[in-house]
């Protein structure tokens, strides 16, 4: 019946994920913990394994409408993963109650970003490295139109990249929410690319931290598989009811819940 | 740059396919181990570090089919992007794009790494 429950929730984690652009893990980690009391650390893994999940089955349908840069994705791929593994290490040394702590300010951290206006930001030049690289893209908007766009400040997105890399192995996030920041503010890419180009992104940060967390026996079948089923289900459902529902009603509700959960991570981290 | 389309599309394909497939095969070992009553989580209450050969050699020992199953299909998902990145870095070096190939190389070096490190820590 738990593992049911579980697996509905899950579901419940993955479309709204979608529709909010957050990603699954978000939900399913305070899940997990406040709800089911797992250890934050199996929560962490078995979020990961379903990161890993909704990227590569929403990556192949941006592939297929020519949104993901893959050519930025590999460059910025380089910091994710240096980030990862970094934050493996630390979740290595760090306690129950740091992960908690750090778990409740970073859900307070996207309550505040998601009242952020985002616009798009287009640049007309290219950075350096990004000129060598080939960097510069182009995409097909709404009204058909070709729009073509350049690279900035790359090395400040590879930097930020690395700190996302930190954060999603150490709480089983995407981080999806500061590389489209990073993408979209510093490197000046149109918000969509950003989007897709970090949907392509967040399965290989995910993958440095799971390899290590499944060899070292912390994603368990039992918590993973309903987690990753149901995310993989409800992400497919988010994608499919998008277009239908006014999702600024939705993103209303849910700071409200983020706030509740945040605050109920602290104090769960601080009583541990 | 149409062997680059071309190869996104196979990249796109192959994401679609692996994670159906090895989706099923986690959803096989779930439905066989399934339990109605009692809580399933219990155990995980309190962290208890036990690496996965240990923990493989045991439902081996057991004979528990299903829940090895489990352990395959999360093992071959977390493969799929070790794979894209192979596929990535094969694409470079047929276009020549050098610097990339060897940032691409640089990544599943990174991603190895990572397992190195779930074995040691």
């Amino acid at each position: 019946m738990y593992s049911l429950l579980l697996f509905l929730i899950s579901i419940a984690a993955g479309t709204l994920g979608t529709l909010l652009g957050l990603g699954g893990g978000i939900i399913v980690v305070p899940a997990l913990t406040l709800l089911f009391n797992v250890d934050i650390r199996y929560a962490v893994a078995a979020s990961l394994i379903s990161i890993i999940a909704t990227s590569s089955s929403g990556a192949a349908i941006f592939l297929k409408e020519k949104l993901t840069n893959i050519r930025i994705a590999t460059v910025l791929e380089l910091g994710t993963v240096a980030g990862a593994l970094t934050g493996f290490f630390i979740s290595t040394q760090l306690n129950t109650k740091g992960l908690f702590l750090i778990f409740g300010f970073f859900l307070l951290l996207c309550t505040v970003l998601m009242f952020k206006r985002r616009e798009d930001h287009i640049s007309n030049s290219d950075h350096p490295w990004s000129k060598k690289l080939k960097l510069a893209g182009s995409f097909v908007k709404e009204n058909k139109e070709l729009s073509t766009y350049h690279v900035e400040n790359l090395p400040v997105g590879l930097i930020s990249m690395y700190f996302a890399g930190i954060l999603s192995a150490l709480l089983g996030i995407g981080s999806g929410i500061f590389k489209v920041i990073a993408m979209d503010g510093a490197m000046k890419l149109p918000m969509k690319v950003s989007s897709a180009t970090s949907n392509f992104m967040i399965g290989v940060t995910a993958a440095a931290s799971a390899g290590a967390y499944f060899l070292r026996g912390d994603i368990r079948p039992e918590i993973a598989s309903p987690v990753a089923l149901g995310i993989i289900i409800g992400s497919w459902m988010g994608s499919k009811i998008m277009m239908k529902l006014p999702t600024s009603q939705i993103r209303k509700i849910f700071v409200l819940v983020l706030f509740i959960v945040s605050i109920q991570m602290i104090m769960k981290g601080l009583k541990t | 740059m149409t062997q680059i389309k071309s190869t996104e599309l196979k990249i796109s394909k192959f994401l679609s396919y692996s994670v159906f497939i090895f989706g099923a095969l986690i959803f096989c070992g779930w439905v066989f181990k399934i339990r109605m009553t009692g809580n399933p989580f219990f155990n995980f209450e309190i962290y208890d570090r036990i690496p996965l050969k240990d923990l493989l050699i045991f439902h081996f020992e057991k004979k528990d089919w299903a829940q090895l199953i489990s352990y395959l299909g999360l093992f071959l998902l977390i493969s799929v992007p070790f794979i894209r990145v192979l596929m990535m870095m094969f694409l470079y070096l047929k276009t020549k794009e050098f610097i990339l190939a060897f940032i691409s190389t640089s990544v599943f070096i990174g991603l190895s790494l990572g397992l190195a490190l779930g074995i040691q820590l």
